[in-house]
């Protein structure tokens, strides 16, 4: 086998009109201003894509990208990024997968691949270190994502496929590549709207080697260590997966509860990850490599199936007050296999729930009921019936028959499943995000609530914590690691660790700028730099993370984007709960002027020419 | 100016305005046999003082203000509205009092049909006679008016409720209550009504009562428009402004919507810029595509409002259409100082346009011609009007 030394810089531009490919060689210094993954992803996009095309027209590309990690054995390092213009929100989107196909394209000798143009008719990419095959798929088409990656595997080790939801262009058609996906923005209708059925890659013909392998090795150990160590990555979602949230949740006030109207629920403990793994004998089913094992499978109804993650819990279990597991997971294997996106799924149809209850919208579906809730999925996968508008995302249904205080979404994306009047730091993150109201942009509620590290009902220093989040997150997610590394990495470094709890607490409430430059995140740079062979230090890995951030945002503002975008829904701002002591309102503009103070934007949200300047993003010259 | 053989025209809107407008409120509401209104608007307008000022003209006046509903925002829900329609009746109110922009005098519409009706479902009231019994209803001009207040319609959860009785029994301005805006805000609400007012005046059923509000209308704002641009924002343009917009509500209310109001609200719907922005872009390019690619072209009776007699009569008479086109677009442009003039400025993608156009396409394409309403989504986008053609 082959070597690679650090990373082949080697991307894959094709043509799907021409049905041709070009090999593009990354310059060192982009690699280094975006380390790789989702920030390399969007610099190429940047330079490729005029702002204002049609996200479902042949202008709009897709691009995957592999982290430098990926194929050195890294801990949770078997993931790889996608980023296109969404045809859900109309704005840039950009996901991350632990599926098969990240590994494969690696290890076929490509770090990337761009997609551009639309074939006439449906075909497949067939990739290896020989380039590119466009290969006839009309056999694929109708199959289900699943089916597909079958049928392609002979010759594969890695795959993505859509299933007849991107097929038929539903905006929040997912990308699935093994029993992981891409999952937000719609990349499936966008490969849908190119006639790409699949991308499959044929993998394991290069090894891939870190520049400096013994710095290397030290860096992996003692991440691996800090992930063993840590409560929440080696206990809680080890045992129980990322639906051990529900509890956490249920008691913080952050579950979503009949379309985001509560914040807690007296069943939720039937759907929690500790239940889950009880009743279906659950195993892992993760990512590739993993060390934290959040991914789980179960045997249920007689059935070994993956169980169901915690947005899709949330987002189509309480959120839709159901709280039969058995039924969840039906409603998850339909989206498996359609290839939907369960987020906006669950939320679009939370707000169909109730649109009916207000007379709004004629359907059959009630709040508490699964009745009609497959069928339902399978109408929007379809494209027919009422499917045909819920396909379009709340935001749409909202703009046509009424009910936009309850259309849970930010930019069009529907929410996650933290309901941010129990978290007001997670309320501004859902607001400022990119891709609209995404969770993981900073995760702000872990602090706010898991580790009660800062007041979750404060508006101090939120501003100041989701910028170092996301800037946090942004790189990790262009170094292209699981950002459930963040817990252990971030809390089990000595610093963190042997810190008393208050000084900890004091720090962060009052000084939340200042506590976080003593956030020990080292060990990313390290590994980053180890497998590189190139310099790289905190500073400068959160430098990244705050350059991709702004050239994302800089992106979005091209196509539109700007201060009327960034604000949750009505319901979030003005209605109260139950669950609370108290009411309270989230206060979102105090919190969003300190943001765009902090992050260098003018006061409409655009980002200042100065710190464009400062991270180094040179003006768009279309390629 | 021709009278055609049929024509309606209904307004039962009264304006009352000027100096101490708002110490007329308790007497007309004793004329109109109620004492405890309801007061629904909206925060800012509680914080600068709007509702203080409304409680001083009440003393000593013996009546009592049943609440102060100040939950309108920018989307206005049943919710809402149910909301209110509960603080009404658990009050014992008896009339309705709306104070700001269309948000207020949407809830106070829908309050209106829920509690005179005895009713808490605003979906049965869909489609509405235009004959009624409902409560006294004042609505208080304020800065954030932008001419549908005095209107016929309410927009609930994105539907539209219309009828005559809903517009309200007074429109009251005083200037006390037009408070200092964003110039932007400003020139963005005076050009949507004045588009409204100039599309209201431009359809085929139009009517020559409806035109003589529509005339003083367009007056008063092309003037005190031009003043504001030329000799800076001041009280007394500041009223003249709300006195026209206000009068614009009437007028759209007796004419059909046409294709500026359809788009401008697609528009917004789908880019979440104002409804006012857009419709301020669109303005000079209906306008000028009317006056060059319709048959019946542009009225030439349009400019006498926006330039005065003088220039009316110094004109010959087919080119009074065109002088008055470019006269609106001359005011547009001077507008350009504070707000984008082109879809490209405000980053709308062509995609939206062309989806939005296609929508129309079939509505409009007999008075606009084949691919009308897309040639003027696609000038705006450009702008070329008002750069001259060299956007």
């Amino acid at each position: 086998m082959q070597e690679i030394i650090g990373t082949s810089n080697k991307i894959l531009e094709v043509d799907l009109t021409k049905k041709n490919y070009t090999v593009y060689d990354v310059p060192e210094e982009d690699l280094k201003l975006y380390l790789g993954g989702k920030g390399l992803a969007l610099k190429l996009l940047y330079d490729r894509m005029e702002p204002g095309v049609d996200p479902l027209g042949p202008d709009n590309m897709i691009a995957f990208h592999c982290g430098v990690l990926m194929g050195t054995g890294a801990p949770c390092s078997g993931r790889f990024a996608a980023v296109t213009k969404s045809p859900l929100t109309g704005i840039m989107t950009s996901c991350s997968c632990g599926g098969p196909f990240g590994m494969a394209l690696k290890t076929s000798g490509w770090d990337g691949l761009i997609v551009k143009g639309a074939s006439s008719a449906p075909i497949y990419l067939y990739i290896s270190s020989a380039g590119v095959e466009f290969r006839d798929a009309k056999k694929l088409k109708g199959m289900d994502t699943q089916k597909t990656q079958e049928m392609l595997a002979k010759d594969s080790s890695g795959i993505v496929a859509i299933g007849s939801a991107g097929e038929n262009l539903v905006r929040y058609a997912n990308v699935a590549s093994g029993h992981r996906f891409l999952g937000r923005g719609g990349m499936g209708a966008v490969m849908g709207s190119k006639n790409l059925k699949a991308i499959s890659a044929k993998g394991k013909e290069f090894k891939i080697i870190p520049v400096k392998k013994d710095r290397f090795e030290k860096a992996k150990k003692k991440g691996t260590k800090y992930i063993n160590s840590n409560d929440v990555s080696s206990g809680t979602y080890r045992n129980y997966g990322t639906n051990a949230n529900v509890n956490l949740n249920n008691a913080g006030g952050l579950l979503p509860v009949r379309n985001f109207t509560g914040g807690t629920h007296g069943e939720a403990h039937k759907i929690s990850g500790e239940e889950m793994a009880e009743k279906f004998k659950t195993t892992y089913s993760t990512c590739r490599p993993c060390t934290i094992l959040c991914g789980h499978k179960g045997n249920i109804d007689g059935e070994i199936r993956q169980i169901p993650e915690y947005e899709t819990v949330g987002l189509m279990g309480s959120n839709l007050e159901i709280f039969d597991p058995v039924k969840i997971s039906d409603f998850n294997e339909i989206c498996t296999r359609t290839g939907m996106d369960t987020i906006t799924a669950g939320g679009t149809i939370a707000w169909a729930m109730e649109a009916t209850e207000r007379g709004l919208f004629k359907s059959d579906l009630k709040f508490g009921s699964a009745d009609g809730v497959c069928e339902v999925l399978d109408d929007i996968a379809e494209m027919k019936g009422i499917g045909k508008d819920l396909a379009m995302g709340s935001r749409f249904c909202s703009q046509k028959y009424g009910g936009e205080d309850f259309a849970i979404q930010v930019k069009g994306l529907e929410m996650a499943a933290y309901d941010p009047r129990g978290a007001f730091g997670q309320g501004l993150s859902y607001a400022v995000a990119n891709r609209g109201a995404c969770h993981l942009a900073s995760t702000a509620f872990a602090l706010e609530v898991y580790f009660d590290l800062i007041n979750p009902f404060s508006y101090r220093s939120k501003a100041s914590l989701v910028k170092f989040q996301e800037d946090l997150n942004s790189a990790i997610n262009s170094l292209q690691t699981c950002v459930f590394t963040a817990f252990p990495y971030e809390l089990e470094t000595p610093l963190m660790r042997f810190s008393p709890r208050p000084v900890l607490k004091v720090m962060m409430n009052l000084m939340a700028g200042v506590a976080m430059r003593f956030v020990d995140i080292s060990l990313w740079p390290e590994l980053w730099s180890s497998v590189t062979g190139m310099r790289m230090g905190m500073t400068r890995f959160l430098r990244v993370g705050a350059r991709v951030q702004v050239l994302e945002r800089l992106m979005n503002c091209a196509e539109g984007i700007s201060r009327k975008d960034d604000t949750l829904p009505e319901r979030l701002l003005n209605e109260f709960r139950k669950c609370d002591s108290k009411e309270r309102a989230i206060p979102q503009e105090i919190m969003l002027n300190r943001y765009y103070f902090i992050k260098g934007f003018d006061k409409n949200g655009v980002p200042k020419k100065r710190i464009v300047k400062k991270m180094k993003i040179k003006k768009r010259e279309v390629v | 100016m021709q009278i055609p053989d049929y024509f309606k025209f209904y307004n039962k809107t009264r304006i009352l305005s000027g100096k101490k407008a708002l110490e007329n409120i308790p007497y007309e509401l004793k004329s109109m046999n109620a004492v405890k209104p309801l007061i629904i608007t909206d925060k800012r307008s509680v914080k600068e003082g709007n509702v203080k000022n409304l409680i001083s003209a009440y003393r000593d006046s013996g009546l009592v203000i049943g609440a102060v509903f100040d939950e309108a925002a920018n989307y206005v829900s049943t919710n809402t509205v149910l909301n209110a329609a509960k603080l009404f009746r658990a009050r014992g109110c008896d009339s309705i009092i709306a104070i700001g922009g269309i948000d207020s005098a949407s809830i106070a519409r829908g309050l209106n049909l829920l509690v005179s009706n005895k009713s808490d479902d605003l979906l049965q009231f869909e489609s509405l006679p235009d004959t009624m019994d409902l409560c006294p209803f004042i609505m208080v001009i304020t800065s954030d008016s932008r001419g549908r207040e005095t209107s016929n319609k309410a927009v609930i959860d994105g539907r539209v409720y219309m009828s005559s009785e809903l517009m309200p029994d007074i429109a009251l301005i005083d200037s006390r209550m037009l408070k200092k805006r964003e110039m932007s805000d400003v020139v963005s609400f005076a050009l949507c009504a004045l588009a409204d007012v100039i599309e209201a005046c431009s359809v085929e059923l139009a009517n020559p009562v409806n035109d003589a509000f529509a005339f003083a209308s367009i007056e008063l704002i092309c003037e005190n428009l031009t003043d504001i641009f030329n000799r800076g924002y001041s009280g007394k343009r500041k009223l003249g402004l709300a006195n026209g917009i206000a009068i614009s509500g009437i007028v759209s209310s007796n004419a059909p919507e046409g294709l500026g109001g359809h788009l401008s609200l697609e528009l917004s719907k789908n880019t979440r810029h104002s409804r006012e922005l857009c419709s301020s872009i669109l303005l000079p390019y209906i306008l000028d595509y009317k006056l060059k690619n319709t048959k019946n072209g542009v009225r030439d009776e349009l400019l006498l409002p926006v330039l005065g007699i003088d220039k009316y009569c110094s004109s010959p008479e087919s080119e009074r259409g065109s002088l008055a086109v470019e006269a609106v677009t001359e005011l547009v442009k001077k507008a350009g100082k504070y707000i984008p003039l082109s879809f490209k400025e405000i980053k709308i993608p062509p995609y939206v346009i062309t989806s939005i156009a296609e929508s129309l396409e079939k509505e409009y394409s007999k008075s606009f011609g084949k691919g009308g309403v897309l040639k003027i989504l696609d000038a705006a986008y450009e702008g070329s009007l008002l750069s001259g053609g060299n956007k």
